[in-house]
């Protein structure tokens, strides 16, 4: 069984550098969702769809 | 886009497609494709990649897909040259309101294979994506302002493409029966999904800030049915499901017929003299007219649609047609329960298994059945 003081070490450690490898590499970040449909402040828009198979209507 | 476009009446726009347009099975598959295709050129589609069935589908209809100038693929390689059979990008210029600039977007098509045993027709192969993708992406960067690659892909080759490729601005993708998720940032990219079935229209609102960096602003239109049908259109969709659903019954009518064997189903009215509690809550159901819902739409022998509203769909001794086994249309007791014939029999000997809400997962997916929540649906048909 490993000795206390070691596993706290270990442990700190290892969060330390998570932490550290999370700052510099971050993972997905979300778009913010939240947002005004009827805002005029734009210049263009692309419109896309996808995966249609076929379907004149979806299903349900 | 109607709505919007009579909103926003003066914002250029483009409609642009990620692939997986056409039905690649079934026999009615050309008819269904012919009806699509025809609505698809009324929403002038500026762009198009083309993915595994598209070709195929395409060619069958007599569409000169290689003499287009909209459609794209730079991983569907032409066997004879051993160089895309199509475009594999597109550069679309969009002129800003009060500015003599044109915005140049560029678009990538990729496609993946849903099965690796589907043969290619003759002339063409599919080549593996990510290099395709290697191999094109620095050319079209040279060549636009922002850079959007179409990916008819599973999720992790999206992800595999972000996280290999810095010079992609938007991956916008989605594949066979794949549901969205939200907006994601990996790497460069911004990742958009597109819904299955184009139960959503994804769009995307640039502001081009002059001499700075674009920014971008991602919306979804659910196309419920508080959207109010655009007539042109609705009279189109109303033509085409009648012609489809005659070119159906056509071919059940020109099915051989199924030997009876023996009854595998007992149907619901079995059930009833020892369960007539059930029963009585089943009749009251929509389970009870589950084919009358597919009637209405004009369904009721569309293959996509008719195994999850009938009894023993698949399985020996279930549902065919509704010319062969009308008996067995609706979700019947057995639908659910499995086989009660010998449990009929033999009530106390063959006794049926018990449920869990699993059992309504086989039909209320989440494409097939978004709104499905079980304690809310389980108390309309509680026995």
């Amino acid at each position: 069984m490993p000795r206390p003081r070691n596993v706290l070490i270990g442990l700190s450690a290892t969060l330390a550098l998570s932490g550290f490898l999370f700052l510099r590499t971050p993972l997905a970040q979300q778009a913010p969702t939240v947002a005004n449909t009827d805002d005029p402040d734009f210049d263009f828009s692309i419109y896309y769809t996808g995966n249609v198979r076929g379907n004149l209507e979806p299903c349900g | 886009m109607t709505e919007n476009r009579a909103k926003f009446h003066d914002k250029p726009h483009l409609h642009v497609e990620i692939g997986n347009y056409m039905q690649g099975m079934g026999d009615d598959r050309g008819v269904k494709n012919r009806w699509l295709w025809q609505g698809m050129q009324r929403l002038d589609i500026q762009v198009l990649n083309v993915a595994e069935d598209d070709i195929a589908e395409l060619q069958a209809l007599g569409v000169n897909v290689q003499g287009s100038d909209r459609f794209i693929s730079a991983n569907l390689i032409s066997t004879k040259t051993g160089e895309p059979l199509l475009k594999p990008y597109l550069v679309r210029q969009i002129a800003l309101k009060g500015s003599s600039q044109k915005y140049r977007v560029g678009f990538l098509g990729l496609s993946g294979r849903e099965s690796f045993l589907k043969t290619d027709a003759a002339g063409y192969t599919w080549a593996d994506p990510q290099a395709s993708a290697k191999k094109w992406l620095p050319e079209l960067r040279k060549a636009c302002d922002f850079l959007i690659v179409l990916a008819c892909l599973p999720a992790r080759e999206a992800v595999q493409l972000a996280v290999d490729n810095s010079n992609i601005d938007i991956i916008v993708t989605g594949f066979k029966h794949q549901m969205s998720g939200p907006p994601a940032r990996i790497n460069q990219s911004t990742i958009l999904y597109a819904e299955d079935e184009g139960k959503i229209l994804g769009e995307v609102r640039f502001s081009v800030a002059r001499g700075q960096k674009v920014d971008v602003q991602p919306f979804n239109h659910p196309l419920t049915r508080n959207i109010k049908d655009e007539a042109e259109m609705a009279a189109l969709i109303n033509q085409a499901k009648a012609a489809i659903s005659q070119e159906q019954r056509a071919l059940v009518s020109q099915r051989p017929p199924v030997s009876a064997g023996p009854l595998s189903f007992a149907t619901s009215h079995s059930c009833a003299p020892c369960h007539a509690a059930a029963f009585e809550v089943w009749q009251k159901s929509q389970h009870s007219h589950a084919i009358e819902i597919l009637k209405k739409e004009k369904k009721e022998f569309d293959s996509a649609c008719v195994g999850c509203h009938v009894t023993g769909n698949g399985r020996p001794g279930g549902f065919v047609n509704l010319n062969q086994t009308p008996q067995l249309a609706n979700v019947q007791c057995e639908a659910c329960h499995g086989s009660g014939i010998q449990h009929a029999e033999k009530p106390t000997e063959a006794k049926m298994a018990r449920l869990t809400a699993d059992a309504c997962l086989t039909c209320h997916t989440k494409s097939n059945s978004p709104e499905f929540e079980f304690v809310s649906y389980w108390s309309k048909i509680k026995h």
